[in-house]
């Protein structure tokens, strides 16, 4: 029965998104066969495959793909079999709507044989430069109205127009603008002389301004603006004066800049800071994750730091998991009786972590190490094969009277990006011999700095 | 293989296991007798459960070896394992029914699992069955939950004994219950043995409850911190003038 | 001043410990996930406990679903009008939420429903299972339990999820049309036009992808809480509650790793 119910479920399901499929695909190119045709555009930003093709406004076809010509965009697109495109007809890019997106209109010239399969439908630039001229003749016919406006609030006698308003707001505005100017004065330079000039002018420019507005005469309009001229040159030779004196090292600004012995000082300050950065650059870290699968323990992970001070030296960091510690001897002297015995067990922790820490020493694509290894001592020695992207390893340590050392040999590759893969044989030449397989990630400096980056 | 190992249900040899650094199974060696009532009594923590697990593969002895019905296990892969359990029953503490199904499912689950009986021979197996180990009709169909403890013990037996095992086996079977369900107990426990003699069954009992052991056995293993103190024929248990087990017996 | 440096010491170590911890659970969940293919091509194929799961976890469902999406739909209709009203692009309404339906809140929302469900059903059902012995009585019979009840319910969620997300996003779009076209006043004709413009198939693909790998893990993690179940009661109370957080954190996670995926392999 109940298989019954699940039945109808899945069924129930599949109809829904065939159903819904449909609805999504039914406004679109609609179905038929297509011909693939081609363009070259000599700019295909914001053309994406899948972009529209619309003749007299209407979608008939995609873009299928686009692909680099020499220096053009080569465009692969599929248009309806019933609608006939013609040798000649023409391409242009469109924008449409508030967020610009593109498409292709193709004109289709009338007249003409059928345009043959993979033929060029030939983009026309010269169409588009048509449609700016089109663009522009609109733009300077909403200038011209504009100017037309403006004559009027210029000239016009009834009233105070928003115009005027305006100019009175902006007096006031340079006349705040002074009472600045006199206390930066003091700051910048000493020749108050220039800079009073450089306001008054300003000052007088906003007089003639509104002198001008309330003139009736256009003739004088004119006039007061040939004047306004006259200021607004005598200002720059005022802000040419100021700048050359900034330069000469007068008033305090000025000095500022031109004092020899402190730009000095600066300069050696930024020379330090650029050797302690450069020596905090050149030490490169690597921090490396792993888990993996054992014959014997079941799950291992590891956790590593490796920060190299100089490019041959090396320390290294670690911790391993570890279902078995290390073995432990407790001695236990039990008086019974007054007779002491003494016994001995040995005992292993159980999930317990190992530590490594270790110096090394690169040289060329090998690397010596030595220290502690998975908590007992050892050394090691690697091969990076930096073309395969993989490191191989022999380490030698855990010796122990019973056993004997630990052989590990060890290989490691990247797969992709920051994902490694590892394997390794431990114990070669012992009894417990055991294989690990893990994966990890591992992230160099640039990897760090980028997420520390994130979050700062 | 000696003669001991093919005489006997389960022979143990030099069995030791180690678990988290206890030795839980100290050196054991010892055969349980085929067809018989086999008791291994001891206290808590002497390693019972452990032993019954070793018995049924479920765990793997650090050293040493165990054969059953003339099999080492040690030998065997998981596969081989699994397909081997079918000569055990196990009537577990609380009878471990599968909650959703009812008496009558629970017994038929390995009939239906692991035979090829058609739908009314299953039928008929099961309510034979579970009239042998005395559950009324009415309650074939009840869930677990429905029954009583002492109900969901037999049906527990009874699909313990679906199967026809060779060797049965009782993990506590009264601890726990007042006196007059552990009569029941015990009496069904004898009855199964008697009515699977013929076809020869092993019973392997593991109990620290005295009354059971006296009452019911034949042979009887004391363990205590993983070691075999005593194995006698229960009448010369009763005598054995080893302290533990005498101290035992006077519980 | 030791004092100092021991609180320290103590401090660095827990964080390793958990962070080790974490670690190795993720490593035994990877063992799980072996042990699931390892057991999948295995005879017998528990066909009966499969059916038994998929109505559960899909059928049974279907009213939280449906319920879900039905007032997703709605909300999103509405949030994202009055916005786009303020631009002019309210007639965009349909499919905006369309997309977002179809590609992240259906897989992700049934996602979470269903770890809340059946993740801690899960959880509960094994780990309770296992405290009564019942998985003992399993493994005595010579039947590995991890067969008979694991693989049945992992197939089972990895099934339902798509069927699931697909009728949140139909209920979903459902009430998102009517809440447009009812309550805002949207033309159902433009409405469906621009969700043509704007929508693809592959949309609604990538969703049901994301969802058939959300019912994988969200099952994995409730049936391997369940098998780790220890001392008793409170023990499957534990489990149940860690199933259903680790189930919700995991499809979280997997939602973002999947996505960039999609978006890298299959252009977004």
């Amino acid at each position: 029965m109940s298989e019954l119910k699940v039945g109808i479920l899945a069924l129930l399901t599949m109809a829904s998104i065939v159903y819904m499929s449909l609805k999504i695909t039914s406004f679109q190119s609609g179905f038929g066969e297509y011909i693939n045709y081609r363009t070259i555009l000599k700019d295909a930003s914001g053309i994406f495959p899948k972009t529209p093709i619309k003749i007299a406004g209407i979608t008939a076809g995609k873009i299928k793909k686009i692909e680099l010509h020499g220096n053009n965009a080569l465009v692969t697109f599929r248009i309806l079999k019933r609608i006939k495109v013609t040798d000649g007809s023409n391409l242009i890019v469109k924008s449409v709507g508030f967020l610009g997106d593109k498409y292709l209109e193709i004109k289709v010239a009338r007249g003409k044989p059928r345009l043959k399969e993979n033929g060029f439908v030939v983009a026309a630039d010269k169409a588009g430069i048509e449609n700016i001229l089109k663009d522009t003749s609109t733009i300077l016919g909403d200038v011209k109205d504009l100017v037309g406006a403006l004559k009027e609030g210029l000239i016009s006698k009834e009233g105070d127009s928003e115009l005027k308003l305006m100019i009175r707001n902006f007096r006031g505005l340079t006349i705040n603008a002074r009472e600045v100017a006199e206390n930066l004065k003091d700051i910048l330079v000493i020749n108050k002389e220039s800079f009073g000039n450089a306001i008054s002018n300003f000052e007088s420019l906003s007089t003639d301004l509104r002198g001008s507005m309330s003139s009736q005469n256009v003739e004088n309009t004119v006039s007061k603006i040939k004047n306004t001229m006259g200021h607004l040159e005598n200002l720059s030779t005022d802000m040419k004066e100021i700048i050359s004196d900034v330069k000469k090292g007068k008033g305090t600004f000025g000095s500022l800049l031109r004092d020899g012995e402190l730009a000095d000082e600066v300069k050696e300050a930024i020379s330090s800071v650029n050797k302690l950065v450069s020596k905090v650059d050149s030490i490169r870290t690597e921090l490396s994750l792993f888990s993996g699968v054992d014959t014997t323990e079941g799950a291992l992970s590891s956790l590593k730091l490796s920060v190299f001070s100089s490019p041959e030296r090396l320390y290294e960091l670690g911790i391993t998991t570890s279902k078995e510690g290390i073995e432990k001897e407790t001695k236990k002297t039990v008086v019974t009786n007054g007779v002491s015995s003494e016994t001995v067990t040995k005992s292993v922790d159980k999930n317990t972590f190992k530590f490594n820490a270790m110096l090394g020493r690169k040289i060329q694509n090998w690397i010596f190490r030595g220290g502690v290894i998975e908590s007992t001592g050892g050394v090691g020695v690697d091969y990076l094969k930096n073309d395969w992207g993989s490191k191989f390893s022999m380490e030698v340590f855990d010796y122990s009277e019973s056993k004997g050392a630990n052989l590990r040999l060890s290989s490691e590759t990247q797969m992709w990006n920051v994902i490694y893969g590892k394997t390794t044989l431990d114990n070669v030449f012992n009894d417990g011999r055991s294989a690990t397989v893990s994966a990890g990630l591992k992230f160099n400096d640039e990897d760090l700095k980028g997420l520390l980056g994130f979050f700062f | 293989m000696s003669h001991f190992e093919k005489e006997e249900a389960v022979y143990i040899k030099d069995l030791t296991t180690v678990l988290g650094g206890q030795t839980v199974l100290n050196n054991l060696s010892f055969g349980i007798p085929k067809n018989k009532i086999t008791t291994i009594l001891g206290f808590s923590g002497a390693g019972k459960s452990t032993l019954l697990k070793h018995i049924l593969g479920l765990l793997k002895p650090t050293y040493g070896s165990i054969f059953v019905l003339g099999k080492n296990l040690n030998e065997l892969s998981e596969f081989e394992l699994k397909k081997f359990r079918r000569h055990f029953g196990m009537l577990f503490q609380y009878a471990a029914l599968f909650d959703s199904l009812s008496a009558f499912e629970n017994v038929a689950f390995p009939l239906i699992e692991f035979t090829n009986l058609s739908e009314d021979e299953v039928e008929e197996k099961v309510y034979g069955l579970l009239e042998s180990v005395g559950i009324n009709v009415e309650s074939f169909f009840k869930l677990p939950s429905e029954l009583s403890g002492g109900m969901r013990k037999r049906v527990g037996l009874a699909r313990a004994l679906a199967l026809d095992p060779d060797i049965m086996l009782y993990d506590e079977p009264t601890t726990g219950l007042d006196p007059i369900t552990t009569k029941m107990v015990n009496d069904l426990i004898l009855n199964t043995y008697r009515k699977n003699v013929k076809r020869g069954m092993t019973s392997i009992i593991i109990s620290h409850d005295v009354k059971v052991t006296l009452e019911i056995s034949d042979f009887v293993a004391f363990l205590d911190h993983g070691k075999i103190v005593e194995f006698l024929p229960v009448e010369d248990f009763v005598n054995s003038q080893n302290k533990l087990v005498q101290e035992f017996l006077a519980l | 001043m030791n004092k100092l440096i021991k609180f320290f010491v103590s401090i660095v170590e827990r964080l390793g410990f958990s962070l080790t911890n974490n670690l190795n659970g993720l490593g035994r969940i990877i063992f799980f996930i072996f042990k699931f293919f390892y057991w999948l091509p295995k005879h017998p194929f528990r066909l009966k406990e499969l059916v038994s799961q998929l109505y559960d976890i899909g059928n049974k469902s279907i009213f939280i679903i449906a319920l879900s999406g039905a007032f997703t739909g709605m909300v999103m209709a509405y949030q994202t009008y009055f916005g786009f009203r303020l631009i002019s692009v309210d007639s965009l309404v349909g499919p905006v939420v369309a997309l977002s339906l179809a590609k992240e809140l259906a897989p992700v929302l049934s996602g979470l429903i269903v770890a809340g469900r059946s993740g801690s059903a899960m959880a509960a059902q094994i780990g309770s299972m296992k405290v009564t012995e019942q998985l003992d009585a399993l493994e005595v019979m010579g039947i590995s339990s991890f067969q008979y009840l694991a693989v049945p319910r992992i197939i089972a969620a990895s099934l339902c999820l798509p069927m699931l997300s697909s009728i949140f996003l139909f209920i979903g779009n459902v009430g998102s049309y009517f809440v447009g076209t009812k309550a805002l006043m949207i033309d159902g004709t433009i409405y469906f036009s621009k969700l043509g413009k704007w929508m693809f198939v592959e949309d609604i693909g990538q969703g049901l992808i994301k969802s058939f790998f959300f019912g994988f893990i969200i099952s994995v993690i409730g049936t391997y809480f369940g098998f780790k179940v220890e001392q008793g009661a409170a023990g499957v109370g534990k489990a149940t509650n860690q199933a259903v957080v680790w189930g919700m954190i995991s499809v979280l996670i997997l939602d973002y790793i999947l996505t960039s995926f999609l978006v890298q392999f299959m252009g977004g």
